[in-house]
């Protein structure tokens, strides 16, 4: 079954753009299903999440929509595979 | 390939002299005859015009002291008092008047060769100590350097172009206004004209780059005036402590997460919502208005988030009394290699529509470099501001 995974960015911070690129290539090897969120864009959709005051933020969900863990902070592709537990 | 460009570029400036030509300098004494003082083979003369009342030239006359001791074979300094003697003033007047001199400032002043200075300073001193090594054709005391292909060549017309392009380069590491450029370029990729999109951008960059260097420009040309020791203090204050406040949010952010801070929500929204009102504006010309403004104003306000490169760079100019031509064209080279990480951001971004974003590793190993940088400028600017005016 694919994961599902949240990721709440902003298009003004690097890191997330940094970030995004490695998601995307894990998409393209891994069962992962990728939800955007924009800080700005979608304030309040953002506001129930609890987010902190650093981005980007990557949140694993189970198959009801619950939070299950979240990583916080630019990360490494390697880092983001060892969290999502496919390496 | 870009990294390929980079470093031809830089070897290029390394050898190739970016200031004039070096010209050899002959030896050509104009006050001999008119003070009939001896003129010695294999030796220049410095001619000394004092007043026993003028505390400056008390300062002129301890650093010839310094300059009698270590050129004593090259160089003879007759000093000649002007207030208690009418000759010697009579001397300086003709001696003016040989050199077509009007300052007002009678004394001290001071002549080598075909050179003369009025007054005293630190950026003086550096002169007139550069004006002994042009005249003295010998190697240990050169400022010249042989260079292949080119013959002699001043070591300071090499060494100003690579502390610009590496200068230049750190400083563009800066986030300040990073987040700007990503938010429009964001915001572009939404307009269904591309062409309009380019153009945009590209007003934003140049208007941008320009801002940063009229600033510059600003700050040299003030320290180029002012002459004022504790002024200069308080600049190297400055620079050690931005450089330090740099080091320190390394250690500090470095165990911490990596990635974008949340902060002022208001200024982000409010530029964001001039952004997007500039975009749909029907009018092109206005467009174009707008992002000019706008890079205007957001470029003047995070200039303080930067400032502490660009007094670095300013005040390495002013040490070195690098004016006219030479200043203009070594600041825009500092704003190209500023720029140059902005512009391949743009340009990547635009071309393959989808914005790009330099990992934050980048930004802080750039906060260590330039920190150490600033500290090392700091404690120069203070205890031996000689050393920066690169003769090495």
């Amino acid at each position: 079954m694919s994961k599902k995974i949240l990721v709440i960015g902003a298009v003004w911070c690097p890191s997330c753009l940094v970030v995004n690129q490695h998601l995307k290539k894990i998409q393209k090897e891994y069962d992962i299903c990728i939800e955007n969120l924009d800080y700005d864009f979608d304030e309040e959709k953002v506001k129930q999440y609890d987010v902190g005051t650093k981005l980007p933020i990557i949140i694993l969900k189970d198959e009801r929509n619950k939070e299950i863990k979240r990583l916080v902070g630019e990360k490494t592709y390697q880092e983001i595979l060892e969290w999502l537990g496919e390496k | 390939m870009r990294k390929k460009i980079l470093w031809i570029m830089l070897i290029v400036l390394c050898v190739f002299p970016m200031h004039v030509f070096a010209i050899e300098e002959t030896y050509n004494d104009k006050v001999a005859p008119i003070t009939e003082t001896k003129m010695e083979n294999d030796k220049i003369n410095l001619y000394f015009f004092k007043s026993n009342t003028c505390i400056v030239c008390k300062k002129e006359e301890e650093f010839l002291e310094l300059v009698k001791e270590k050129y004593q074979d090259y160089v003879t300094v007759y000093t000649f008092e002007t207030t208690d003697d009418e000759k010697n003033a009579e001397y300086l007047s003709k001696v003016k008047e040989a050199f077509g001199s009007n300052q007002t400032k009678t004394v001290p002043f001071t002549v080598i060769g075909e050179k003369h200075f009025d007054g005293f300073s630190t950026p003086i001193k550096a002169e007139i100590e550069d004006a002994i090594k042009e005249y003295i054709e010998i190697g240990e005391y050169s400022n010249k350097i042989e260079v292949p292909f080119l013959g002699k060549v001043d070591k300071t017309d090499v060494s100003i172009p690579l502390v610009a392009v590496i200068f230049g380069y750190i400083d563009g590491f800066n986030p300040c206004a990073m987040w700007i450029l990503l938010f429009l370029i964001n915001l572009l990729f939404t307009l269904e004209n591309k062409k309009k999109s380019w153009i945009l951008g590209f007003i934003f960059l140049s208007i941008s780059g320009f801002v940063y260097f009229l600033s510059m420009l600003g700050i040299n040309l003030i320290l180029s005036v002012i002459a004022v020791d504790w002024i200069k203090i308080a600049i190297a204050i400055f620079i050690l402590g931005t450089g330090i406040w740099n080091l320190t949010k390394y250690f500090k952010n470095r165990k911490q997460e990596a990635g974008c801070e949340v902060i002022d929500e208001k200024k982000r929204k409010k530029i964001l919502t001039k952004i997007q009102t500039i975009l749909k504006y029907k009018s092109f010309l206005l467009s174009c208005i707008g992002i000019a403004i706008l890079a205007i104003t957001v470029n003047l306000v995070e200039l303080t988030c930067s400032l502490g490169f660009p007094m670095v760079f300013t005040e390495l100019l002013a040490l070195n009394n690098i004016t006219g031509f030479a200043r203009i064209f070594y600041l825009f080279l500092y704003i190209i290699f500023y720029m140059l990480d902005d512009i391949i951001i743009f340009t990547i971004s635009m071309l393959t529509l989808q914005a790009t974003g330099i990992t934050n590793r980048y930004n802080q190993i750039s906060k260590v470099i330039s920190g150490v940088i600033m500290i090392l400028m700091g404690m120069l600017l203070i205890i031996k501001p000689e050393w920066l005016m690169l003769n090495f």
